[in-house]
């Protein structure tokens, strides 16, 4: 009975239960530099910035998606902002970017729904033709720094503001589009309908639901977070690199699933994505203040990410036999 | 319900300790304003005790960095500093993290900087510069921008490693004869390419030399063997490469010897790894010029010995010695790695 329980509760709050641990165990292990408070600032920005990748890639995972591309599709939007900045200003070049970004997640769902290509190839051949777009951009392995200003200051310096000395700019768009997107899910027809897409499609299309407008709309959410994704890199770096978009896709992908956002569709929240994202950056954080090598980071990620995987499993499988 | 509640009380508690990071700056340097230059705003006095941090591109993708780290460690400890090193992996992004790291815990007095990219570079010694962090760039320097925020750069003088492999082309063909020439480079956004390439630029100025190209190898001898079979096919009227690395110049000598051309075309370089000094001793490789580590970091630690007992640097450029090799010395020299 009491096995039960303990099966019954971590089954509903493993990521909670996670992240804690996980958070627990850096504060422990990686303290003092850890807990240290302007260490915590910069893991906060951290968060903001690439929980917009992992936002956009919940609704692709949401409707039963995945999409490889993201990476590049920063490095692509990141590249292009900087260009486009440069010659017509930077607040032109924003809106452009966001809109490219649109685009292509559109191109994404388009392939997936309309030429009925499977998300991971369909998605990986744009993830290709963005990686040579890039470097044909950049000049096959250069860099592009930006020359504008945002209200007045560099682009660095605007990514490290903070508002009454907490809120960056990234932790203020993350949590829009979080606040934004979680009542989104939670209260509109189209967003309580990626559920069925995703976890039902037969069962939707049945209902009059349309599947296929519905992933391209996710698909266009997650490219847009990935150009949103691009200003705030491209703003920490001062400029684009040609490989800024280099392992993004990994990240993303592992903050999700560690957030308990089922790969195979139907299920997933904003708070979910959020614990995963958090999770991630902790691990990254506190290993950068043990001193640990970049290997033994993803060494550490994977592992993390294989125990969520079976205890999700392990969890599940007793709630079947129950 | 309670899974909610729970979910918020986490989320709460962290996001509570964020904000008592806002209230509280424990003394982190306002990293929002930027100063008006290193070498006369920064600290240029270091404590004896010096507590370093060496942000890297890489400590171990390519034999140059590895180099570098291996003799720094040593000298520290002779030295009784204490360093850190953190390994950027050749991604800016990675850098940036840590430097945002180093700021954040505020124990070292400076940061010795070999920047992965040299304009994002910029941004790092500005920050630093604002966290009352002094910088020296050490192998690579950070662009014209950024390098008013550096005390002085220590590392190999860019145009002098060129000039062995200029000057032999010249002395070998001449400076009548048109000839027909391709650079390889590194990464366009690393500063000591930049230079390098800049150099040859200024070598052959005045000359009947035509540049047919200049490609970008990162730190890859593959890409350097696949982009020199490209230009083979597209030209057949080569003449000489002028190789920024060594690594480059065997990629190329790989697909001159494949593509049988190994009579029609010369082939120059530098930075002497072992492989190199040993193509100059086989003969298809008429140049390499050594850039030691270790004597990189005697020179760093002259800078350092000198600020951390109140002294002081002559000049911005500090360069270590090189040694040009040719098929005439090449046995007898010995590379670092």
């Amino acid at each position: 009975m009491k096995n039960n329980k303990a099966l019954k509760f971590l089954r509903e709050y493993n990521v909670v239960v996670i992240t804690a641990l996980v958070f627990l165990a850096a504060v422990i292990i990686a303290s003092p530099k850890f807990t240290k408070l302007s260490n915590l600032s910069n893991l906060a920005m951290s968060i903001g910035t690439y929980g917009i990748l992992a936002i956009g890639l919940t609704f692709v995972f949401i409707v039963g998606g995945i999409d490889l591309s993201i990476g590049y599709q920063v490095a692509f939007c990141g590249t292009m902002l900087v260009i486009i900045a440069n010659a017509i200003g930077l607040v032109p070049a924003l809106i452009i970017v966001l809109l490219m970004g649109t685009a292509i997640g559109y191109l994404n769902g388009t392939i997936v729904t309309r030429l009925k290509i499977p998300p991971l190839i369909g998605t990986l051949a744009v993830m290709t033709a963005l990686n040579g777009l890039v470097l044909l951009l950049s000049n096959n392995s250069g860099n592009l720094s930006i020359k504008d200003t945002m209200f007045g200051v560099s682009l660095p310096e605007f990514y490290r503001f903070q508002l009454f000395g907490v809120l960056s700019p990234s932790i203020i768009i993350a949590l829009v589009l979080f606040v934004g997107f979680a009542l989104f899910l939670k209260y509109t027809r189209s967003g309580s309908d990626m559920y069925v897409t995703g976890g039902n499609p037969e069962a939707g299309a049945f209902s009059g639901i349309n599947n296929g407008r519905l992933t391209r709309i996710a698909y266009s959410i997650c490219g847009l977070c990935s150009a949103i994704c691009s200003f705030l890199l491209v703003s920490s770096l001062g400029a684009s690199t040609y490989n800024m978009g280099d392992g993004l896709d990994i990240t993303a992908i592992c903050a999700v699933v560690i957030g308990g956002v089922k790969m195979q569709g139907g299920k997933g929240n904003m708070g979910m994505c959020l614990m995963g994202v958090a999770t991630m950056q902790i691990i990254n954080n506190a290993m950068i203040k043990m001193g640990l090598h970049g290997s033994m980071q993803s060494l550490v990620t994977g592992i993390v990410v294989i125990l969520v995987l079976i205890l999700d499993k392990l969890t599940s499988k007793k709630a079947v036999n129950e | 319900m309670n899974k909610k509640i729970l979910t918020m009380l986490l989320v709460f508690s962290m996001l509570f300790t964020i904000v008592l990071s806002g209230c509280k700056n424990e003394g982190a340097a306002d990293t929002n304003s930027t100063t008006a230059g290193g070498s006369e705003g920064a600290a240029t006095e270091l404590p004896e005790n010096l507590h370093a941090a060496y942000a890297a591109v890489t400590t171990s993708l390519a034999p140059w960095p590895i180099a570098l780290v291996n003799s720094m460690q040593e000298v520290f400890d002779e030295n009784g500093w204490t360093l850190d090193v953190y390994d950027g992996e050749g991604s800016p992004a990675t850098q940036t993290e840590q430097i945002n790291s180093i700021i954040s815990d505020g124990e070292v007095d400076l940061v010795i900087l070999f920047p992965a990219d040299s304009e994002v570079g910029v941004t790092y010694v500005q920050q630093l510069n604002a966290a009352g962090i002094p910088v020296i760039t050490l192998g690579s320097d950070v662009t014209g921008d950024g390098q008013s925020g550096v005390v002085c750069y220590v590392g190999p003088n860019q145009e002098e490693l060129v000039s062995y492999g200029a000057n032999y082309i010249k002395d070998t063909f001449g400076t009548e004869e048109e000839l027909n020439y391709v650079i390889l480079s590194g990464w366009e956004a690393q500063y000591d390419y930049v230079l390098r390439e800049a150099a040859v630029n200024k070598f052959f100025e005045g000359t009947p030399y035509n540049q047919l190209a200049v490609k970008y190898c990162g730190a890859s001898r593959d890409t350097a063997l696949e982009e020199m079979n490209n230009l083979l096919t597209a030209h057949d009227d080569i003449d000489f490469v002028f190789a920024l690395s060594d690594e480059f110049a065997l990629g190329a000598i790989q697909a001159i010897d494949q593509a049988g051309r190994s009579d029609e075309i010369t082939v120059v370089s530098m930075e002497a790894f072992s492989e190199g000094i040993s193509a100059v001793e086989e003969g298809t490789l008429a140049v390499t010029v050594l850039m030691r580590g270790d004597k990189v970091v005697e020179k760093l630690e002259e800078v350092l010995q000198a600020l951390t007992t109140g002294g002081s640097i002559d000049g911005y450029e500090q360069n270590s010695e090189l040694v040009e090799i040719t098929i005439d010395n090449a046995s007898a020299m010995e590379a670092e790695y």
